[in-house]
């Protein structure tokens, strides 16, 4: 079993090599680009990303939506198309970094906070396969909103936008530490409730 | 751009001997790797956000004992996902570079660091002084093992009654609104009904703001197709009113008015419920005497559409269209209201009101059909509410002035028969004010900040800093400004906790990290403190047999020594005070599970109640027969909690009343004030995350364009808003976030530099105490 599983491996990485050069695969450059691109806006990873511009006064619910529908590029600017239009009470979790002028600033006392790094990239299985999905994918089902290459800080400007089935190919490796946790793992403690004499039985606490 | 060119060579070469030489070494090594590629050590814990009463899930991802990173939890049906700006941001709220991180007291006019020791000395030697003469000033943000241990060390130990919480300032008149319309308190809907309602209505309420996340509940649902009409009434323009379909704006104060128009309609079409109301409903005027449904219907004669469109400034068009959704059987409406109709000197009134539409048009318990109140804080239900850290209650809805209700708490506790005042203790305002004229000798105030969320401060903290303050707090605020003994203390996830929601929702939490320096928990310091007074002989700290009053036992019932921190830190206290507290929960059909139950579930609605087959099950819907296993086969709805034992909720006559304060020539704007998305009350923990405070950094004033144009006002231009009770300068926007009617001007309250509740009005409803944030008369002056 084990044996006849290395040949076929060694199989597939003999057509890889044969393809490799064919394929999309991103350099470290472009992989560090994108993180630090990524990381600028977001707190830490998994937060939403924060609004880089002053939004002006009275919204309408479809105000954000105006730029964010689609793509568009304005003076050298490129609006990012949100990839949950659903979800329309937009400044709930996106806040703005500029405040507008009028209001007066205030000093920001300091923090320590030092959050979760932006995860760098996919893991191919081998050098042909698609890369998985290095980022928490809820509420970012359309990918393309994202992977197309008019963001060019994202190494993720698909070569085949037009299959826009992703995840056909492109997993979500163990996302689920990033999303669903088990409640049976999420809900650990150390201590127990009992004194040393009785502790075999009516141990408290999980 | 081709990405292919980016590969080079060498990465080319490097990348396929790694491949050929993982492949060679082990099968198992060539899957992808990948817990391997995921940060060492992270680990997610389940947890409900601390911010606001909605009461979402939260995961939170700690990292070599740091917190790192929250998500919304996709597995809690709260927010199944989903969370706003102060919840993601939770974690960084932890790390403000200025938390509090040693004890301190006061000497010489200066707050010195002093040891845990000396600070607990210092606290019950001034209790000593006159244990009757000591208040407690606690939170809707206390844990309900921190709300449970500070009645039991003041009610059950002290001999006082004085213990009241900020959500005195919140909720009171929700609470006195449903005990007095159905006999007990708490909603019985649900989140649930907002997925299943073809209408929602907000009374005064910016829940885009304030309750993002049931916002969105609904808003998502309409952008997926549902069709959902949303009608806002409001004195205020805001990001929910953009939402709506309808948007009525009406005089402040005239809600009242509005409400019994409606009835009035629905009584006047036949269009009312007419089954639900002969089997389920029963009348009574404001003087508590029954009323007939004849009588009734005569009170209800002076809201003519005519008349209180003319009151309200409600067209008559919008007034019908409201008495058309009541009057539709086939509807399924969803009202929502939290402070506009809480905080305001009627608040009881307008909670009543807002159920008699509700009752009459048998809107309610059905799915999709509810008056629900929104809470504001994560646990004003769970702890306040619920344990009943409130100046006349006892825990699990029962009150001081009840000899029945004292005695069954004495027999919980084992307090010496008689232990329990019978007279209830000072009410919030009350408290203060009896503490600025000296007839308190000291209040203990643990997660809150009243220096700057009390109304008309220049007199409620009036000689504040003259008076004896303990505060357990994570930063400095108003508040610790003006304390004696300062206590650092842990927050969310550096402690256990328990927290109850607006849709009655329980919710479980364990420690995941160390408070910074030597931070405690509350529960730690309020058992310090009940210990240090038994050790000082305090009788009131010996229970019937001698023992300590708030002795905490293992599973084993032997004692710890739960007042010395390296015993506390390492036992879980917050599991043994719930599940003692859990006995209190029965009598009011409040029935919580144990413990260890919620630790597996994401939450459960009481009443939890265990069934035949050994499962503990939750009630969506409370009154409602198969829903609520108290209510008995064949009732359809059964309000077993009526005060007249009939199973009826009461349609009380409320008649509109003007407000103690309105605009006139000296005064001529109405003052509103109020939150803001981005910050959390008065902005102590909000303020510390640095995207937060970019996006929200300080105070302003809305005013209405007309107004603005009136008085040649631009954004930026800075003007003194002054009331008979202060002043303050802030600058103006014209079109902000908001828009006030016009003759209003709004204030929100976040901002610590800017005190505008030294502006509010005191005023507040003569049942529930509830002091009225949103209308005052104030004038305003370009600066």
């Amino acid at each position: 079993m084990r044996s006849s599983h290395r040949k076929s491996l060694n199989r597939i990485v003999l057509v890889a090599l044969l393809f490799a050069g064919t394929y999309p695969v991103f350099g470290k450059e472009v992989a560090a680009k994108s993180v630090s691109s990524r990381a600028e806006r977001r707190s830490f990873y998994t937060a939403p990303p924060v609004i880089p511009h002053v939004v002006h006064g009275w919204q309408t619910d479809k105000t954000c939506l105006t730029c964010h529908d689609q793509i568009r590029q304005w003076r050298g600017a490129t609006s990012m198309l949100t990839p949950h239009p659903e979800f329309s009470n937009c400044q709930q979790c996106h806040v703005q970094q500029a405040a507008p002028t009028w209001q007066p600033k205030s000093k920001f006392l300091g923090s320590s906070w030092n959050g979760l790094a932006e995860q760098e990239k996919g893991i191919r299985a081998n050098l042909v396969a698609p890369p998985t999905i290095p980022h928490r994918y809820l509420m970012r089902e359309n990918c393309v909103a994202c992977h197309l290459d008019v963001h060019s800080n994202f190494p993720a400007s698909v070569e085949h936008p037009k299959r826009s089935n992703c995840q056909q190919c492109h997993m979500m490796p163990k996302a689920n530490k990033f999303i669903l946790v088990p409640l049976k793992k999420a809900t650990k403690q150390t201590v127990a409730n009992a004194s040393s004499e009785n502790s075999g039985k009516n141990s408290g606490g999980k | 751009m081709s990405i292919c060119t980016e590969l080079t060579r060498r990465d080319f070469i490097v990348q396929s001997a790694a491949v050929a030489a993982v492949a060679a070494l082990s099968p198992s090594l060539t899957k992808p790797a990948y817990a391997e590629d995921l940060p060492d050590g992270l680990a997610w814990h389940k947890a409900p956000c601390r911010f606001c009463g909605t009461g979402c899930g939260v995961i939170v991802g700690i990292k070599g004992g740091r917190l790192v990173a929250v998500q919304g939890d996709p597995q809690n049906e709260v927010n199944k996902g989903l969370l706003c700006a102060k919840g993601y941001y939770l974690g960084a709220a932890l790390y403000g570079r200025d938390r509090l991180t040693k004890p301190m007291v006061r000497k010489g006019g200066q707050l010195v660091p002093v040891t845990w020791d000396q600070a607990i000395d210092v606290i019950a030697d001034k209790i000593l002084e006159d244990p009757l003469k000591f208040g407690i000033y606690g939170s809707g943000q206390w844990t309900v093992a921190e709300g449970y241990v500070a009645m039991k060390l003041l009610k059950g130990g002290m001999g006082s009654n004085h213990i009241d919480p900020n959500a005195r300032l919140c909720m009171a008149s929700a609470v006195v609104g449903m005990i007095t319309t159905f006999g007990v308190d708490e909603p019985s809907g649900c989140y649930d009904d907002l997925d299943e309602c073809d209408t929602v209505i907000t009374w005064g309420n910016n829940w885009a703001e304030m309750h993002p996340v049931l916002f969105s509940r609904f808003i998502d649902r309409r952008n997926r197709g549902h069709k959902i009409t949303y009608i806002d009434l409001g004195t205020r323009k805001t990001r929910s009113t953009v939402a709506a379909d309808h948007y009525m704006e009406f005089v402040p104060q005239t809600d009242m008015a509005i409400i019994n128009c409606v009835c009035y309609q629905l009584v006047k079409r036949g269009s009312y419920d007419k089954k639900f109301v002969s089997k389920f409903v029963r009348f009574k005027g404001s003087d508590k005497k029954d009323m007939t449904f004849d009588q009734y219907t005569k009170f209800l004669a002076d809201y003519t559409p005519e008349k209180v469109s003319e009151l309200s400034g409600i067209s008559v068009a919008h007034l019908h269209l409201l008495a058309d959704v009541f009057s539709d059987a086939r509807r399924k409406v969803v009202s929502l209201w939290c402070m506009g109709v809480n905080q305001h000197t009627r608040g009881t009134w307008v909670n009543n009101l807002i159920y008699n539409l509700h009752l009459l048009s048998g809107k309610f318990g059905k799915p999709g059909s509810t008056p629900f109140s929104l809470t504001g804080q994560p646990s004003a239900c769970g702890t306040c509410r619920e344990v009943g850290t409130l100046a006349h209650a006892l825990p699990g809805g029962r009150v001081v002035k009840s000899a029945e209700h004292r005695k069954e708490t004495e027999d919980f506790w084992k307090c010496k028969p008689g232990a329990i005042n019978p007279k209830p203790g000072f009410h919030t305002v009350k408290m203060f004010k009896e503490m600025a004229a000296g007839n308190l000798n000291g209040i203990w105030v643990q997660v809150t900040n009243p220096a700057q969320s009390l109304p008309n401060l220049n007199e409620l903290m009036a000689n504040a800093s003259k008076r004896f303050f303990v505060v357990s707090d994570i930063y400095p605020t108003a508040t610790t400004r003006i304390a004696d003994v300062v206590l650092p203390s842990s927050t969310w996830v550096e402690k256990n906790g328990v927290f109850g929601n607006s849709e009655r929702r329980t919710q479980q939490w364990f420690k995941m990290i160390d408070a910074p320096g030597q931070a405690r928990d509350d529960v730690w310091q309020m058992l310090a403190v009940a210990r240090r007074l038994y050790d000082k002989g305090f009788a009131g700290m010996k229970d019937r047999n001698g023992e300590f009053l708030l002795a905490i036992r293992d599973d084993n019932g032997k004692e710890i020594e739960a007042w010395k921190w390296d015993v506390f830190s390492k036992f879980n206290v917050d599991k043994v005070l719930f599940n003692e507290y859990r006995q209190f929960t029965v009598k009011k059909h409040k029935d919580i599970a144990p413990y260890d139950v919620y630790v597996e579930s994401h939450g459960m609605r009481w009443p939890v109640v265990k069934d035949e087959d050994g499962v503990w099950r939750e009630t969506k819907r409370r009154f409602v027969e198969g829903e609520d296993p108290y209510v008995k086969p064949g009732k359809e709805i059964q309000f077993y909690m009526s005060k007249a034992k009939d199973d009826k909720a009461i349609i009380w006559a409320r008649p509109y009343v003007a407000p103690p304060e309105v605009p006139d020539n000296d005064y001529p704007f109405w003052l509103n004030t109020g939150r803001v998305l981005e910050h959390w009350h008065t902005g102590t923990m909000t303020g510390r995350v640095r995207e937060l405070k970019h996006a929200m950094p300080s105070a302003y004033v809305e005013v209405h364009p007309e107004d603005a144009d009136q008085m040649q006002l631009e954004d930026g231009d800075r003007i003194n808003i002054i009331s008979r009770r202060g002043s303050l300068i802030l600058p103006v926007v014209v079109r902000g976030r908001g828009i006030p009617q016009k003759g209003m001007v709004f204030v929100p309250f976040f901002d610590e530099t800017k005190l505008i509740n030294r502006v509010t009005l005191d005023a507040y409803c003569p049942m529930s105490k509830e002091p009225d944030y949103k209308k005052c008369a104030v004038r305003i002056e370009k600066v």
